[in-house]
């Protein structure tokens, strides 16, 4: 198969290079990251999300809250860390479906923050003291959060076999 | 040796209210955790078996959103 211009660009980056060139142990090290990093998002955004649903009712939702931005590090950092991983095999991201599936995935979890965050659902839920369920529209935010992350974390473990043939 | 009117002598009304409380803390527990499980498993499900279901399409000749999901030529083709 042709190798399409956008590949050829990647391919000849720094970042492909280094890469290719420290790949053996470079390559686990940062496949190890990208899951703490997931840990991170999930221990504490997941963690939220089942408290909206009713786990763990004693801790007021404002709590869990402050932990937040650790979930969005961990986020941030496995963004960076996936735009290495693609650089040094692009081909084995880009035509995969797998990969495709975890990007739509990653997409629906945002607009899911969004409308936690842009419209009142967040005010409602800051205010929920400990004891209290909250509202059924956090609930099913939360619902649509807790799917969306599992289901980019099963993509992400599914890439490796759907590679395509053509993989080098 | 330990009479059984002796023991109901100990179990106060209020134990036994907390043992209850327990009980239903630990069922609740429970179904907490198969609800983890059984939405896992869902999610497993629906993601492996959309892939699976894209795979056969393509092995089939019949492309389903081949916009989106493509269906990759072999590695000689």
């Amino acid at each position: 198969m042709e190798i399409e211009p956008w590949e050829v660009w990647i391919r000849s980056t720094e970042l492909h290079a280094f890469v290719q060139r420290y790949e053996p142990w470079l390559w686990p090290t940062l496949q190890t990251l990208h899951i703490f990093g997931f840990t991170l998002l999930f221990g504490t955004v997941g963690f939220f999300d089942l408290r909206a649903l009713g786990f763990a009712k004693g801790i007021p939702l404002q709590a869990i809250h402050r932990l937040i931005p650790w979930g969005i590090a961990g986020f941030v950092g496995n963004i960076l860390l996936g735009i290495v991983f693609f650089s040094g095999h692009p081909d084995q991201y880009f035509y995969n479906n797998s990969f495709r599936l975890k990007l739509m995935f990653m997409a629906v979890a945002g607009i899911n923050i969004l409308a936690f965050y842009g419209t009142s659902a967040f005010e409602e839920a800051k205010n929920l003291p400990a004891d209290a369920s909250a509202p059924l529209r956090t609930k099913i935010i939360a619902g649509t959060s807790l799917f969306a992350w599992v289901a980019v974390l099963v993509c992400g473990r599914m890439i490796t076999f759907n590679r395509p043939p053509f993989f080098h | 040796m330990i009479e059984n009117d002796s023991l109901f002598t100990f179990v106060e009304s209020s134990d036994i209210s907390k043992v209850i409380t327990m009980n239903r803390e630990n069922l609740n527990t429970a179904a907490q955790l198969a609800g983890i499980v059984i939405g896992i498993a869902a999610t497993l499900t629906v993601v492996v078996g959309w892939l699976g279901f894209l795979q056969s399409e393509c092995e089939q000749g019949t492309p389903f959103l081949s916009s989106v999901f493509p269906c990759f030529p072999p590695e000689n083709g």
